[in-house]
């Protein structure tokens, strides 16, 4: 295991722990976008990212919220 | 009396020892080679028998018969010749039967008797330490296979050479590592005027190997940024320096056997077909992906790729590798590539920019992104949009970061 890319299954759910109002925002943001499940956990991986690089214990809203922003373009045609 | 002596045959990045037998018997003078070579191996007779009158060694009037084994095995490159050429060698007592048993060697020979260098003498190297034998190699060959530290690799220039060294009387010494080719990138973050989200997201996949893709009119700045993605990355640890250079050495990508520490950046054209992004051809090369393995891919004008090249990339976008399976083969080569994708937003490229959009608009976007499937944009992590620059910004003085600090953060993300 060598990048946040590569976590899967369980590692990804030990190493990715979230804040309470982080999951929360990540449940409703699945909702309101219709993530698929492989959507759900690249968004997981990149907010994981995220709050590696501003160096947080867990994943905040903020980096959620910010993964999400990358994830979605005005010029998504699904 | 039959002598042997060992070679290497590739399976994808792994090398598989075989055995050169030589027997040579009374009866009607030949020279024969069976065991499944190819063209380019059946051809390696001739080029011994010009090799070895070279240096005044004339064959013998007997039958000569070589056979590689495992006989069912399919041997398809020319770096029999130097095995053969010491099987034979050591069948007529030239060379010590001891010492070629104890040695796996690769290499073509010229007419001349100089050894011509060939692909994969990294793997070859690998399967030496593995079973503890010598490497004899081309001289030109030797600097990337001496990586291996724990085989011993010995270089020659000529068969000449080689026999002198087997019969002692002057032994050669073992190949120096190559020069570890560190150019560096150049290219910083800060050249880039504005596009600061962008940037962000270029930090974000160099930190977690994410997948990006870039979309934005012509001329904004994306192949720019896409080129500076490997200067914000960290230097490949050894391991994987290793990983990747295993697949550069059965390419033939070496240069001058320098292993390099600093991450390959792979840029395929959008013509290229599904055999060079994948792996494959005849004897199943590994593709852009694999030689992009720990590295960055970068697809620029990702939707006029061929519609059955960008669907391939979904199964190793997802596993890190990928499995080419052909007939006679199936060889798995490692991919854990970070695709970095590049396309204009409709086939006019202005799409965003209201004043110069066409009047096909919006179909017409939506005809081209629509190119790129729906599973396959599931698989980016990160999609954003690159503004156009507005032309008096370039005169600005750059802003931002140096791409120097931001690697600096990745790394420490990355430790985390």
């Amino acid at each position: 295991m060598r990048t946040n890319a590569d976590a899967e299954g369980e590692v990804l759910k030990e190493t990715t722990a979230l804040c309470a109002e982080g999951k929360a925002l990540l449940t409703k943001g699945a909702e309101r976008f219709g993530l698929s499940a492989r959507g759900y956990h690249r968004i997981l991986r990149v907010a994981r990212t995220i709050s590696d690089l501003d160096d947080s214990p867990c994943i905040a809203p903020a980096h959620v919220a910010e993964a999400l922003s990358f994830r979605l373009s005005s010029f998504e045609t699904a | 009396m039959v002598a042997h002596a060992y070679t290497v045959a590739f399976e994808g990045v792994s090398a598989r020892s075989v055995e050169v037998q030589c027997a040579v018997t009374p009866g009607l003078p030949a020279f024969s080679i069976v065991g499944l070579p190819d063209k380019a191996v059946s051809e390696a007779r001739d080029r011994v028998r010009a090799a070895l009158s070279s240096l005044s060694i004339a064959l013998p009037s007997k039958r000569i018969t070589i056979n590689l084994s495992p006989a069912d095995l399919p041997k398809e490159v020319s770096h029999f010749d130097l095995p053969i050429a010491m099987a034979l060698l050591a069948a007529l007592d030239i060379l010590p039967t001891d010492e070629v048993e104890r040695t796996i060697s690769l290499g073509e020979l010229s007419l001349d008797g100089a050894l011509v260098p060939v692909v994969g003498a990294l793997p070859a190297a690998m399967t030496a330490a593995r079973e503890e034998r010598t490497l004899l190699c081309p001289a030109a060959s030797g600097a990337e296979a001496a990586w291996v530290g724990a085989a011993q690799v010995i270089a020659a220039k000529t068969l000449a050479d080689v026999i002198r060294h087997f019969t002692g009387q002057s032994p050669l010494p073992p190949a120096e590592p190559g020069t570890v080719s560190d150019l560096g990138n150049r290219k910083d973050l800060r050249d880039v005027k504005g596009q600061e989200r962008a940037k962000r997201a270029l930090e974000i996949v160099a930190a977690g190997r994410h997948h990006l893709l870039l979309v934005g009119t012509p001329g904004s700045g994306k192949s720019m940024l896409a080129a500076r993605l490997p200067g914000l990355l960290p230097p490949l640890s050894p391991m994987e320096a290793l990983e990747t250079s295993m697949i550069h050495s059965l390419s033939g990508l070496l240069d001058e056997g320098g292993i390099s520490r600093t991450r390959p950046f792979r840029e395929p054209h959008h013509t290229a077909s599904m055999a060079a992004i994948i792996g494959g051809g005849r004897s199943a090369k590994p593709g852009e992906v694999s030689l992009a393995h720990n590295s960055v891919l970068f697809m620029d004008e990702f939707p006029e790729f061929p519609r059955q090249v960008l669907e391939t990339l979904r199964q190793p976008i997802e596993t890190g590798e990928v499995m080419i399976a052909r007939a006679n083969a199936h060889i798995k080569y490692p991919c854990r590539f970070m695709l970095v994708a590049a396309a204009n937003p409709c086939r006019c490229g202005y799409a965003f920019d209201p004043a110069r959009a066409c009047s096909k608009m919006p179909l017409c976007a939506q005809d081209y992104m629509g190119r790129i499937s729906g599973p396959l944009m599931d698989r980016y992590d990160l999609r954003i949009e690159v503004p156009p620059v507005h032309f008096t910004d370039l005169d600005l003085p750059n802003s931002g970061e140096k791409s120097s600090d931001i690697a600096q953060r990745v790394n420490a993300a990355r430790m985390v």
